[in-house]
């Protein structure tokens, strides 16, 4: 069966503070839905901006407006070192989330990880925690992961429950699903490769889009799961638009635009903390006509 | 910050560890003797080569205070932040680096994770906060290991707004950019520049120093570079810069590997045990090897010292 995951956003009330309330209806809608909530991240959930103990309500709520029915993954941040996401997993553990998304390491200054130093931090991180693990291979870090790499995670620890593939290189991710061989679970990050993820044997993917349609993003893998491909088109064609909501300029973190579709629309999301700054109006307004010509409105897809 | 005029060369400091991980403030001590004793300025911090990110805050302030009190009234020392993920986790860094008695603080590039980069107005907003925070002179870094450059436009607009910045720290292959900078800062804020690769370009663009890794193992040669072309002795400038050139080869061959490789010749000279922090491993024997052997080939072993 195949399954679709948000990658959450976090909102934040007027004053900046953090928005349970909002939160909690946000997690609800998309486990009405029937998609799995990664909550936290770095982006589009802000959590460079927060603090731990907003973190952890923040992962206590998406545990509570969703447990039995979707998932609950915590999703974390690029971690400068092994520590970092062992404080990180003590801290998921405790919220009770079913699953810990295990950045690859950031150590900065554009420096990359030696091979041996990678294995390190993932074996750290892993005989560090009980929680099921979703080990994450994504090319924004610089680099993906060897399969040899992940070959002898998934032999070596038997919580490690899945891959999170983030790449434009289709070659690598059938070498990922080869080395995993229906051990573990594939999602592909985003939707662009969604259903060529799913026609070469992957689980499904992670959407930033579903916090504006999740419904949309669900029907993607039920259409799959159905055998029809024709509605399955239909319904990623559709969340592609809505992937290609965000502003043409190369700036640019998806939260800006996300937060600002997500009031347009009237729906949970709030604003932005720092490092971010709201969207320009002109660009606002260029996408309020998006949002009109995709016929998504009040969180309903219609049309 | 140099006196108007004077040209500085500046050691982009390691910080050290002993076998166990803590801070080794003997090897600093005498590391920073050395440095102290070429006349160079302590740049103190930072993500590479200092390891900063693995560093507890206490740590970095231990670090600090240990710079300023040796090096105070001989050299200038500018603590260097790590590239931060909003102005707000600098402003406990910056007023700690001032209690300490620094000369000078550094703000590195905001680094938004994830592929992320700022829009200007972020960017310049990210600054404005973190220069609010400072009260005593402060660089700003425009390092492209950040995935971006710091437009000349917002350094001149943040130079009439900010008193307290005194200076740009530009690392950027692009001679371009720099020229640019150093067109932009006349007359107001020092540019420095990052690395030994554009030390003698960027004194001829008329900037005030350049900061670089090579200067732990080097620096009378680093010093050299900045009293030749002071002294108008264009061929001993070039002499040097060459030899500072010649360090850099035989430490930074390997991608992304410049703190282990650095710290690999501190070992081979002596000057150090090699210990890095997580998520670092020290440098393999093999690893070892092949400094020793690029540094011998470039006869260095002997210049170090």
């Amino acid at each position: 069966v195949s399954s679709a995951f948000v990658c959450s956003i976090t909102p934040f009330a007027r004053d900046g503070a953090l928005d349970e309330s909002a939160a909690r209806a946000h997690f609800r809608r998309m486990a009405d839905a029937g998609i799995g909530i990664y909550a936290g991240g770095s982006w589009p959930g802000e959590q460079y901006a927060l603090e731990l103990e907003e973190v952890e309500r923040l992962l206590r709520a998406a545990v509570e407006e969703s447990r039995g029915r979707v998932a609950v993954r915590a999703m974390g941040v690029e971690p400068r070192h092994a520590r970092e996401m062992c404080e990180f997993a003590a801290l998921a553990a405790r919220c009770g989330v079913d699953g810990l998304h295990v950045y690859s390491l950031d150590v900065g200054h554009a420096t990359l990880p030696t091979a041996a130093e990678l294995e390190r931090y993932f074996r750290t991180v892993l005989e560090a925690t009980e929680l099921p693990c979703v080990l994450s291979s994504h090319f924004l870090g610089g680099y993906v992961l060897s399969t040899g790499l992940i070959e002898r995670m998934l032999a070596d620890y038997r919580h490690v429950i899945g891959l999170c593939v983030s790449t434009h290189d289709l070659a690598y991710l059938c070498r990922v699903l080869e080395c995993v061989g229906g051990r573990a679970e594939v999602h592909v990050g985003g939707p662009l490769h969604a259903l060529s993820a799913l026609a070469l044997g992957a689980q499904g993917f992670l959407s930033v889009e579903a916090n504006i349609a999740p419904r949309l993003a669900r029907a993607v893998t039920d259409a799959w799961d159905r055998a029809d491909l024709p509605a399955a088109a239909a319904a990623y064609a559709r969340l592609m638009g809505v992937f290609a909501l965000r502003p043409e300029t190369p700036d640019g973190a998806t939260v800006r635009w996300l937060k600002a579709a997500l009031e347009l629309l009237g729906l949970p999301g709030g604003g932005l903390r720092e490092p971010n700054l709201p969207l320009p109006r002109e660009e606002r307004a260029r996408l309020a006509e998006r949002l009109e010509r995709l016929r998504i409105r009040g969180g309903l897809e219609v049309g | 910050l140099s006196a108007p005029g004077t040209r500085l060369a500046w050691l982009c400091s390691v910080t050290c560890f002993d076998a166990r991980g803590a801070l080794d403030f003997s090897a600093q001590r005498a590391l920073w003797d050395r440095a102290l004793g070429a006349g160079i300025g302590l740049c103190v911090g930072g993500s590479s080569p200092a390891e900063q990110y693995a560093l507890r805050p206490e740590e970095v302030e231990q670090l600090l205070a240990l710079a300023v009190e040796q090096a105070r009234g001989r050299v200038p020392v500018r603590a260097r932040s790590v590239a931060a993920r909003h102005a707000g986790q600098l402003r406990a860094w910056i007023e700690s680096a001032e209690r300490c008695g620094v000369d000078s603080v550094q703000i590195e590039p905001l680094d938004m994770g994830h592929g992320g980069r700022p829009t200007p107005a972020e960017l310049e907003h990210y600054f404005r906060r973190a220069l609010d925070a400072s009260r005593g002179p402060s660089w700003i870094s425009s390092d492209e290991a950040a995935g971006y450059r710091v437009p000349g436009a917002l350094l001149e607009r943040l130079a009439r707004a900010c008193p307290q910045l005194a200076g740009v720290d530009v690392t950027s292959a692009d001679l371009g950019y720099l020229s640019e900078i150093c067109e932009r800062a006349r007359g107001r804020l020092d540019v420095c520049v990052g690395g030994s690769a554009h030390a003698l370009t960027a004194l001829s663009l008329g900037c005030s120093g350049y900061r670089c890794g090579e200067a732990v193992l080097a620096p009378q040669i680093a010093r050299a570079l900045a009293d030749r072309f002071a002294a108008g002795d264009l061929a001993g400038a070039a002499a040097a810069h060459a030899e500072l050139l010649r360090w850099m080869r035989a430490i930074g061959t390997v991608p992304g590997g410049y703190v282990r490789q650095l710290k690999a010749a501190l070992r081979l000279l002596g000057l150090s045990n090699g210990s890095v922090r997580d998520p670092f491993l020290a440098p393999s024997d093999a690893e070892v090897q092949g400094v020793a052997q690029r540094m011998a080939a470039l006869g260095l072993r002997g210049s170090a010292r």
